[in-house]
């Protein structure tokens, strides 16, 4: 039985030998054909959004845009605590008005 | 272009085992032959390049079916591990029981060591093209096909051996 066994693998193993290559079908030259045609006839914008549709055109667009918020954020809560209490200088808001502001001496 | 109709044909028919499929590699191929026809200097280039895009595309498609779904929605074909009924065109007709057994085991395989017995068994290719090709060492394809053979073996071993234990 173990003999059977090995000479049924061998045999699958050797079965693919001297085999003769696939010809394509008939057909295929037109198919070939008509999607070269179709890449030729393409639009500027179904080129482009073939373009945009590619995965890492997308993921990259999506990684530079949560890159651009992310420093945005974190630049804008970057602000020293230093600078603002000093920029901070009381200012009296109920005693300005125009009229004040128009006739402050120079 | 019938001799690398049939080049391209005959080696993602190879690694898909599946006509339809290997129809549209061929096309995509070509397509994309046609796009990047004017960086090519020989005839030994085209070739190289042509079966290097076609591994690669029948990789993705070997990918989604893994998946078992594309980006519209899931696929009818059998993924790896089913059993499949393929006969290729080229195998002699005593031999075509045994190489429906030897596909199903090929199509187990990971996908390197897959690419590395099309190419070298069903393509004819020599080790040192094959190399050129997957753009490896020699010594590694020959450790990729050591490795291929052995597994086969293994799993066509258990196959037999469990036919025989079912009758």
């Amino acid at each position: 039985m173990k003999e059977k066994i090995t000479s049924s693998v061998e045999q699958a193993m050797n079965s693919v030998d001297g085999m003769q290559r696939a010809q394509a079908p008939g057909y295929l030259y037109a198919k070939i054909l008509s999607g070269v045609y179709r890449r030729q006839t393409l639009t500027i914008w179904e080129r482009i959004s073939a373009f945009m549709a590619r995965p890492a055109v997308t993921l990259t667009c999506i990684a530079v845009v949560v890159a651009i918020n992310a420093i945005i954020i974190f630049k804008g809560n970057a602000v020293p605590a230093g600078n603002v209490i000093a920029s901070a200088e009381p200012v009296d808001f109920y005693s300005y008005d125009i009229y004040n502001a128009e006739n402050m001496e120079p | 272009m019938n001799t690398w109709q049939d080049m391209v044909y005959n080696t993602a028919l190879g690694m898909l085992m599946n006509e339809t499929d290997a129809e549209d590699v061929a096309q995509d191929v070509f397509v994309a032959l046609y796009r990047n026809s004017h960086t090519f200097r020989g005839e030994a280039a085209i070739s190289t390049w042509l079966y290097r895009v076609t591994i690669n595309r029948c990789t993705d498609v070997l990918r989604q079916r893994k998946r078992g779904k594309t980006w519209w929605g899931k696929r009818e074909e059998p993924s790896a591990g089913d059993w499949i009924t393929f006969e290729h065109p080229g195998v002699l007709a005593e031999n075509k029981d045994h190489a429906t057994v030897l596909f199903n085991a090929l199509q187990r395989l990971p996908y390197h060591q897959r690419t590395a017995f099309v190419l070298n068994k069903m393509e004819g290719l020599r080790v040192a093209e094959v190399a050129e090709i997957m753009k490896r060492s020699v010594s590694g394809v020959e450790s990729l096909l050591s490795r291929a053979n052995q597994h086969l073996r293994q799993w066509l071993k258990n196959y037999y051996e469990a036919q025989v234990n079912t009758k």
